[in-house]
């Protein structure tokens, strides 16, 4: 193990934050499992095993944060399409707001200078 | 499709299965259903991008690289699965999402309010809080105190349930199996055959406390049980394959103790045939025993209700 552990506390962090980032991925209208997946899995150490994004969506639809759709589609297998509810929308609201300050408390210790000026 | 493709994706799920072995029914069937729509999805627009439309022919050779590319993708079942046991006990029971609970009022140790309910952190206190039983244990329970009424074939059943069950420790399933073989069936087996001979008569003041305790037993046991598995998390238990060989045993010990009071019943039969046990009521010390067994077959039923419906409404 790395000392400090920063590898597992950004594992953490990225538990934490990925549903945020599923809901988000859904702001601007329904997608199907694969769609998700594959936005997912294009941006780099946000996941490492895509199927573990199935439990999680399975998880977001017991929260009532999603809802799901079978759709049938002209060219193959019927798809199962994720949106977001209203309590979804507020989630990904409320998530956004703190993470911003989260994100800026953080980048003050981060920053080089920051501890500086007290 | 090739058979080769069919090979490694039927291979991956097949191993998925396995894996999912350790998850409550429901989220199995529902992981299941996702990985395996997520494949036929993906296959069928590997196909569409690799030849510009539906069912052409592509390279098998390419067809495979894609698929075991996929899987890669997709990871470890043994991964998914430990991602969804991690989900399965959901944090807290509030509407909001979870990293918006207000931190509890006397944590343990400092933590910082923003991280203390990722999903992350819950893993720990989440052995302390009693979380939800699933469809087999509920099961597992009922027909272990009622399921002897159904031919004795319900009690075997919620036998294989328990045994089955990640969440209960050996010693919580032998607990189960014994007290009392055969759930309230066997009890009133028992009890229904009133030893009235002189050979094998328990004294009055004797009498009531042991009948007392034979009923309360199945209850207690069940409880027991209901309590145990809430406080046993699903998935944290003893591993799948282990309890295979350990519920064969399980089993193989109910039936043993069916047969001993089985054998119980008919010795008491055969010494009191004598003096016509098949009366219920008959006169001496045992009265106690006889009445008792007279209002048992109408009480029975009351009795166990609170159990089924407590634990069924969880």
């Amino acid at each position: 193990m790395e000392p400090g552990g920063a590898e597992k506390a950004v594992s953490q962090l990225r538990r934490g934050v990925l549903e945020f980032c599923v809901l988000a991925l859904l702001r601007d209208g329904e997608r199907y499992g694969v769609e998700i997946l594959r936005e997912l899995g294009a941006v780099d150490a946000l996941v490492t095993s895509e199927g573990t994004i199935y439990p999680l969506l399975s998880r977001l639809r017991k929260e009532h944060l999603v809802e799901t759709v079978w759709r049938e589609s002209p060219t193959g297998p019927p798809r199962r399409y994720y949106r977001l509810t209203t309590t979804g929308e507020k989630a990904l609201a409320d998530f956004s707001t703190e993470w911003r300050r989260f994100r800026d408390g953080v980048e003050y210790f981060l920053s080089p200078d920051g501890s500086v000026e007290e | 499709m090739s058979t080769e493709t069919e090979d490694l994706t039927a291979a991956y799920l097949a191993e998925l299965e396995r894996e999912a072995a350790r998850l409550p029914w429901n989220a199995r069937a529902e992981l299941l259903e996702d990985v395996r729509s997520h494949i036929e999805v993906a296959l069928a627009e590997m196909r569409e991008d690799a030849s510009g439309g539906p069912e052409a022919a592509i390279a098998d050779g390419d067809e495979i690289s894609h698929v075991r590319a996929m899987l890669a993708a997709l990871g470890e079942p043994r991964e998914i699965v430990a991602a969804a046991l991690a989900d399965e006990a959901p944090p807290t029971p509030s509407s909001g999402p979870a990293w918006l609970t207000p931190p509890s009022p006397e944590p343990a140790w400092p933590t910082p309010p923003l991280l203390i309910s990722t999903p992350m952190a819950d893993a720990a206190p989440e052995a302390t809080q009693p979380s939800p039983l699933g469809l087999q244990e509920i099961f597992a329970i009922v027909l272990l105190v009622a399921g002897g009424f159904l031919f004795g074939v319900g009690w075997l059943a919620g036998l294989l349930l328990l045994w089955n069950s990640p969440r209960w420790s050996v010693r919580d399933k032998l607990v189960g199996t014994f007290v009392l073989p055969g759930g309230y069936a066997g009890l009133l087996m028992i009890i229904a055959r009133p030893v009235n001979d002189q050979g094998f008569v328990l004294p009055s003041w004797l009498g009531m406390p042991v009948l007392f305790l034979l009923a309360v037993a199945p209850l207690a046991s069940a409880v027991f049980l209901f309590l145990r598995a809430r406080r046993h998390p699903a998935g944290t238990g003893s591993p799948a394959g282990k309890t295979i060989g350990l519920a064969v045993l399980g089993i193989v010990g109910g039936i043993a103790a069916l047969m001993v009071v089985g054998a119980v019943m008919a010795l008491s039969a055969s010494s009191g045939s004598g003096s016509g046990s098949v009366q219920p009521s008959s006169g001496g010390p045992a009265p106690s025993y006889s009445g008792g067994a007279g209002v048992e077959s109408g009480s029975v039923v009351p009795v166990e209700s609170p159990v089924s419906s407590d634990s069924s409404s969880r």
